[in-house]
């Protein structure tokens, strides 16, 4: 997947959240929540901006967008 | 495994149980010549009774335990995905028996057109459901 995320991470950083209680802020299912941390789904713009605005951050601390096909 | 998930899960096997005997016993009645349409009609009905308790109890079962269900994005886009591969699976099953049909027509003597017909478009609908819910049931596997 070109798009790496650090959700976990962030997740971490906020007092170990939980993932049902990020699901439960983002009303999404917490195997949702699963999915994207672990890079098998792609949120939309919208929840990826969701995701970021819960932890206080901007879209691309959280999201980054990694092209192997540059440089 | 979330709700939807579940649910895409007690639809598959329900399509599966019922509509498989379902249609191998119209081949096995075709077989001995004694498809007609009393036949066709007690087993349709059948088909249908079995498929109501089969999904429905499990679905109001899965209903009542889960009651925090949620449908969001990742929901909308596998069964987005799903719909789209079962109505390209419908059209050509339609295309596929339409035309099959009309060849095999003298094998089904004492059947009328309309019953032919309606049982390769139920055929069809069938297929097509069944390749709804075993996309969604990849896909749910896939980004789990």
């Amino acid at each position: 997947m070109p798009i790496k995320n650090t959700v976990r991470r962030c997740r971490f950083d906020a007092d170990e959240m939980t993932q049902q209680q990020l699901a439960d802020r983002l009303g999404v299912s917490r195997q949702t929540i699963i999915s994207i941390e672990s890079g098998k789904y792609q949120p939309s713009l919208e929840l990826a901006f969701r995701i970021a605005a819960v932890f206080g951050k901007r879209i691309e601390e959280v999201f980054v967008f990694v092209d192997g096909g540059s440089e | 495994m979330c709700t939807n998930e579940r649910l895409a899960w007690v639809c598959l096997v329900s399509i599966a149980v019922v509509y498989i005997p379902y249609f191998s016993f119209l081949v096995y009645a075709v077989q001995n010549a004694s498809l007609h349409l009393g036949v066709v009609t007690v087993a349709f009905v059948g088909a249908i009774i079995a498929q109501m308790f089969i999904t429905g109890i499990p679905a109001a079962i899965v209903g009542i335990l889960d009651k925090k269900q949620v449908t969001d994005e990742r929901d909308i886009a596998i069964r987005h995905k799903a719909s789209t591969l079962a109505y390209v699976c419908l059209i050509s099953c339609v295309l596929i028996l339409v035309t099959g049909g009309s060849l095999l027509r003298p094998m089904f003597p004492l059947l009328g057109d309309g019953v032919i017909i309606g049982q390769l478009g139920l055929l069809s609908v069938v297929n097509a459901e069944l390749a709804n819910y075993a996309v969604q049931v990849f896909e749910y596997r896939r980004t789990a």
